[in-house]
């Protein structure tokens, strides 16, 4: 089906999805009305009660719910939706307090009833997991302890959500309508406890183990993964997984693009800088050591896209998805016409020098370094990459289509100054990630 | 571009799911033809209907089934004990009308807390939400079988007067 047709009917069953609560609320035997801000109130908080379940299943790493969209954009929208939903969820008392008063005295966390502290206490669970969120790294809150408090939060304010549902008894007035709501929480906890729990088992069957750690240049390596008990992994060059070394249940699990040919299934590379607290230590991991991998994920491939020749952008690391689809391109004797501009700090930092060599002798690749720091000698590009650089790299006779991945800031310009040099957005690919 | 695109896709499901609340609670909030309580030919107040209907959409969610909670005191006989005790019918009208907060009834009775006030009821349905309280649960099983209960009337009267 076509991403027309795939976009209608995501977008239709996201909306009856976003409303299902409360039209189970609604059913028969029907609560009768009551003053319109009360009926508010309440026909939001379900509705954000239904956000709160969609969540889990927004970010249930569902493949083929995410290609046609591209699995960054679907975390995105995670994100986003969720701050909304926050905005929402304290509406809901709000709205009962403008309407009476008295109902003030029920914010308290320790009066009230135990269907108002339910109700309090879920909020304050989804301000705390919203803050820890948008400011993770401000308030130094380190990765793998944000994750499980992550999710614990998101549970937990669910749980109290329906248990405030539940006691309160005016929606959830029949047994029916009490077993359908606790039906919905139980499929999107359910998702996430197999996304966390039991998915790993099956990363176990099929393994990897680091063969070699090799430095690439100062804090940029390449770690090379071989099967064990299989014949390896097949992806489109520029797709990513989520990696975990040690065991399959650790939270320490981020994501990191290919950077090996596509042809090469049985032997994996990743190319890895330095950046935080798990790469700092990459360096380090020994041979030997298991990984599992989850993937692979990610729309931003040369393979997804029908063109004539492609214009890369690479941005410091960026370049590891760049090298896969260089390497795969090469492997296939690929006959067309490609440009790589590769923006990097310095000449002595710049990774995989070598290896870009040789392909731009194997390809039809023409090789464009830009330094920020150029050094004693260098004629080429200097500063940052802009339309100066990118107009004789475009080929207007052609479908030239551009893939970038570097740092957000870079791809923010580069994408500017495309739309100014008159490339259209349909022929601009990129994949953004800095969530959290 | 596909970001910008997603952030107004993002408002554009908020918006519209923000329309769906408000339409819903428009519509439901619009008065039902609910048959008029006091009979044209008899004279006699229906209330039994309308005061569990206004119990259940006001009363239920801080009194389910008559109980009560964390600092809210159940109606259960409680409420019974209320009525009967001496100007206990006319405190059960206030506390509805103004929220209370008259300390102690008849020395037997403890220091309430606010209610809230409903005096946007109308006579009838404050008449027939008190009758319905003071029948449910067992409640009218310590009722005095002499013993009248609202009309609206008495509530329109107290709403005249100054009360406490």
């Amino acid at each position: 089906m076509n991403r027309f047709g795939y976009l209608t009917i995501a977008s239709l069953g996201y909306a009856i999805l976003a409303v299902t609560p409360l039209l189970i609320g609604l059913a028969p035997p029907r609560p009768a009305g009551r003053a319109f801000l009360v009926e508010l109130s309440i026909a939001l908080g379900f509705i954000a009660f239904a956000q709160m379940g969609l969540q889990l299943g927004l970010i249930g790493r569902f493949q083929r719910m995410s290609r046609p969209l591209g699995i960054d954009l679907v975390m995105q929208y995670h994100r986003q939706i969720g701050i909304l939903a926050l905005v929402v969820v304290v509406a809901h008392p709000v709205l009962l307090i403008l309407h009476q008063p008295a109902y003030l005295q029920f914010l308290n966390p320790f009066g009230g009833t135990l269907a108002s502290r339910t109700g309090v206490f879920s909020i304050l669970a989804l301000i705390v997991l919203t803050v820890t969120s948008v400011w993770r790294k401000q308030l130094r809150i380190g990765y793998e302890a944000w994750r499980v408090t992550h999710a614990l939060l998101g549970i937990g304010a669910i749980l109290l959500a329906q248990i405030h549902i539940y006691l309160l008894g005016v929606f959830a007035n029949a047994p029916w309508k009490q077993g359908a709501l606790a039906l919905w929480s139980l499929v999107f906890i359910g998702l996430i406890v197999w996304l966390r729990l039991v998915k790993p088992v099956t990363l176990r069957r099929r393994s990897w183990q680091v063969l070699e750690v090799l430095p690439e240049a100062p804090t940029t390596w390449t770690v090379v993964l071989e099967p064990r008990g299989h014949d390896g992994f097949r992806f489109a060059p520029g797709q990513f997984a989520w990696i975990k070394i040690g065991n399959p249940w650790s939270v320490d699990e981020h994501p990191f693009s290919f950077s090996s040919s596509a042809e090469r299934p049985d032997r994996l590379e990743l190319g890895i800088k330095e950046l935080g607290d798990f790469t700092n230590r990459i360096g380090e991991v020994e041979p030997g050591t298991p990984v599992y991998i989850d993937g692979p994920h990610g729309s931003f491939s040369s393979d997804f896209q029908p063109a004539d020749g492609f214009l890369f952008i690479a941005g410091g690391i960026g370049i590891s998805p760049i090298l896969s689809m260089l390497r795969t391109l090469a492997d296939r004797s690929d006959r067309r016409s490609h440009v790589l501009v590769y923006a990097c700090s310095r000449w002595s930092r710049t990774a995989f020098r070598d290896e870009l060599g040789r392909l731009s002798a194997r390809l039809d690749l023409k090789m464009v370094y830009v330094f920020e720091e150029p050094h004693e000698g260098w004629t080429g590009a200097s500063g940052y990459v802009d339309g100066e650089i990118l107009a004789p790299l475009l080929r207007r006779d052609q479908s030239q289509h551009v893939l970038m991945c570097g740092p957000d800031a870079m791809m923010t310009a580069v994408e500017k100054a495309l739309y100014e040099q008159g490339v259209p957005d349909r022929r601009i690919h990129m994949e953004r990630f800095n969530l959290v | 571009m596909r970001y910008t695109r997603l952030g107004t896709a993002t408002w554009l499901i908020a918006l519209l799911l923000a329309g769906f609340a408000i339409a819903v609670a428009f519509v439901r909030s619009g008065t039902s033809g609910a048959p008029e309580p006091v009979r044209e030919d008899t004279g006699v107040f229906e209330w039994q209907d309308l005061g569990a209907r206004v119990y259940a959409a006001e009363c239920a969610s801080c009194h389910p089934a008559g109980r009560g909670g964390a600092g809210l005191p159940p109606l259960r006989v409680h409420a019974v004990d209320l009525f009967l005790s001496e100007g206990g019918r006319e405190y059960l009208i206030d506390l509805l009308l103004d929220g209370v907060v008259r300390s102690e009834v008849d020395g037997a009775i403890e220091l309430m807390e606010s209610h809230p006030p409903f005096d946007g009821q109308t006579d009838a349905q404050l008449a027939a939400v008190l009758n319905h309280m003071l029948t449910s649960w067992g409640n009218d099983g310590h009722l005095p079988p002499d013993r009248a209960l609202y009309l609206p009337e008495d509530v329109k009267t107290r709403r005249g007067s100054e009360g406490s």
